[in-house]
C-alpha cells in the first residue's frame, strides 16, 4: 500500500529545487544571485591562506550585505536584478585590487602596529630592514677588504689570463682591478646575492606591493651609499657600491620582491591545517 | 579628481563622518552623498568605504543596525564619540587650511 505513495514522493522530490534562495523567483534573479556568489568567490580567493578563516567569513558576509544593500537601492529604480548586480559589481571594481586593499588593511594597518609602521606602511619597514641589513653587510665587507688591501703590499689582481696592463684597457683607471683576495671575492658575491635575498624576503613578508616598497627604500639607500662612498674616498669601493646599487640592486631588488610576493601568495593557496 | 585610494584615508574618514552627522545612512547613500557634496571630485571605492566603516565601528565612532522597512538595510549612525572625533578633526583641518591660505596669500577659489 505504501509503495505508490513512496514512488510519488520520490518523483516529486526529483523535481523539487533545493531551497537555496527563498526570495528568488525568476531565472534572472537566480542568475543575479549566482553572479554575486561568483564575484565574492573571486574577491575572497586572493585572501585564502593569508587572512584567517574566521576573518574571511566576516569579510565575505559584510561584503555580501553591502552588495545586497546596493543592489536593493538600484532595484528601487525599477531595473532588473541582474542589471543591478552587474552595475554594483562594476562599481566595486577589480577584485584583485580590492583584495590587495583588504589584505593591506588586514596585514599592515592593525592597531598593534607602531606609529612608524602606520606612517610609512609595514612593507616599507620590511624593505628598509632587509635592504638596510644588506647594505650594512656590504659596507662592512668593503671596510674589511680595504683593511686587508692596506695591510698587503701588493694585492694580486685576478688575471683571467690577462696581464694587469691588458685588464686596464677594459676597466677604467678610477675603478680597482679585480683581485684574487678572498675578501674581494666575498664582497663581489655579496653585492650580487644580497639584493636577491633581501628582495625575496621583502616580498615574502610584505606581500602587498613589495616592489613599490623596495623602490622607495632603495632610492634612500642609494643616496646614503653615495654619501658614504664620498666619505670613503680615495678608496672608491663605496662609490662603486652606490653605482652597483643603482644599476643592479634597484631593478633586481624590486623584481625579486615582486617574485617573493607572488611566491608567498602561491604558497598560501595550498591547504594546510591551521592549529 | 581623486578616488578614495589616492586621497588620504584620514580625509575620507572626515567625509564619511560628516555625511553621517547629518543623518544616519547606508553604504550606498554615503558613497553617493560624498560624490554629490564634492561635485564628483572625490569618488570613494566601495572596498575603501567598507574598510573605513568597519574601522569606525570597531573604534565606537559609529554604530550600525539593520533596518527593515520595505527592504533590509544596513544603516550606520554616528555616536557621540564619533561626533566629538569629527569636531576634533574638522578643527584640525580648519587650522591647516587657514594656515595654508595665510601662507600662500591665496583666496578660496570656487
Amino acid at each position: 500500500m505504501n509503495e505508490p505513495h513512496d514512488i510519488l514522493s520520490r518523483e516529486t522530490d526529483r523535481f523539487k529545487r533545493p531551497p537555496l534562495r527563498a526570495y528568488d523567483q525568476t531565472a534572472d534573479d537566480i542568475a543575479a544571485a549566482d553572479m554575486v556568489e561568483d564575484y565574492l568567490d573571486h574577491q575572497m580567493a586572493p585572501l585564502i591562506g593569508l587572512i584567517p578563516l574566521e576573518e574571511r567569513r566576516r569579510i565575505r558576509r559584510d561584503l555580501a550585505d553591502y552588495l545586497a544593500n546596493d543592489v536593493n537601492e538600484l532595484a528601487e529604480e525599477g531595473r532588473s536584478r541582474l542589471d543591478c548586480v552587474r552595475s554594483v559589481i562594476a562599481e566595486y571594481g577589480d577584485t584583485r585590487a580590492a583584495a590587495d586593499e583588504i589584505l593591506d588593511h588586514w596585514l599592515h594597518q592593525k592597531d598593534g602596529n607602531g606609529r612608524l609602521s602606520r606612517r610609512f606602511g609595514v612593507p616599507k619597514i620590511y624593505a628598509a630592514i632587509y635592504f638596510g641589513v644588506a647594505t650594512s653587510v656590504v659596507g662592512i665587507l668593503a671596510q674589511i677588504h680595504i683593511s686587508a688591501v692596506n695591510s698587503q703590499s701588493n694585492p694580486l689582481p685576478v688575471g683571467f689570463g690577462l696581464s694587469p696592463a691588458q685588464l686596464r684597457t677594459f676597466i677604467p683607471s678610477s675603478l680597482p682591478l679585480p683581485e684574487s683576495s678572498p675578501t674581494f671575492g666575498t664582497l663581489i658575491a655579496a653585492l650580487f646575492a644580497l639584493p636577491i635575498t633581501a628582495g625575496v624576503l621583502t616580498g615574502w613578508t610584505a606581500i602587498v606591493h613589495p616592489a613599490r616598497a623596495c623602490y622607495h627604500v632603495m632610492l634612500i639607500m642609494i643616496m646614503f651609499s653615495f654619501a658614504s662612498g664620498v666619505l670613503m674616498l680615495p678608496a672608491c669601493y663605496g662609490l662603486m657600491i652606490a653605482v652597483l646599487q643603482m644599476l643592479y640592486w634597484l631593478p633586481v631588488g624590486c623584481l625579486f620582491a615582486h617574485i617573493g610576493g607572488i611566491a608567498r601568495r602561491y604558497y598560501a593557496c595550498r591547504y594546510r591545517e591551521t592549529p | 579628481m581623486a578616488d578614495g585610494e589616492s586621497i588620504s584615508r584620514e580625509h575620507v574618514t572626515v567625509l564619511i563622518l560628516a555625511v553621517l552627522r547629518d543623518s544616519p545612512a547606508h553604504g550606498y547613500h554615503i558613497m553617493r552623498e560624498v560624490e554629490r557634496r564634492t561635485g564628483s571630485d572625490i569618488k570613494l571605492r566601495r572596498v575603501t568605504l567598507y574598510l573605513i566603516l568597519r574601522d569606525l565601528e570597531a573604534d565606537g565612532l559609529i554604530t550600525s543596525v539593520w533596518e527593515h522597512e520595505e527592504r533590509a538595510r544596513h544603516v550606520f549612525r554616528l555616536t557621540q564619540a564619533g561626533l566629538d572625533e569629527l569636531e576634533k578633526r574638522l578643527e584640525k583641518w580648519n587650522r591647516f587650511v587657514r594656515a595654508m591660505y595665510r601662507a600662500t596669500g591665496e583666496d578660496f577659489r570656487e
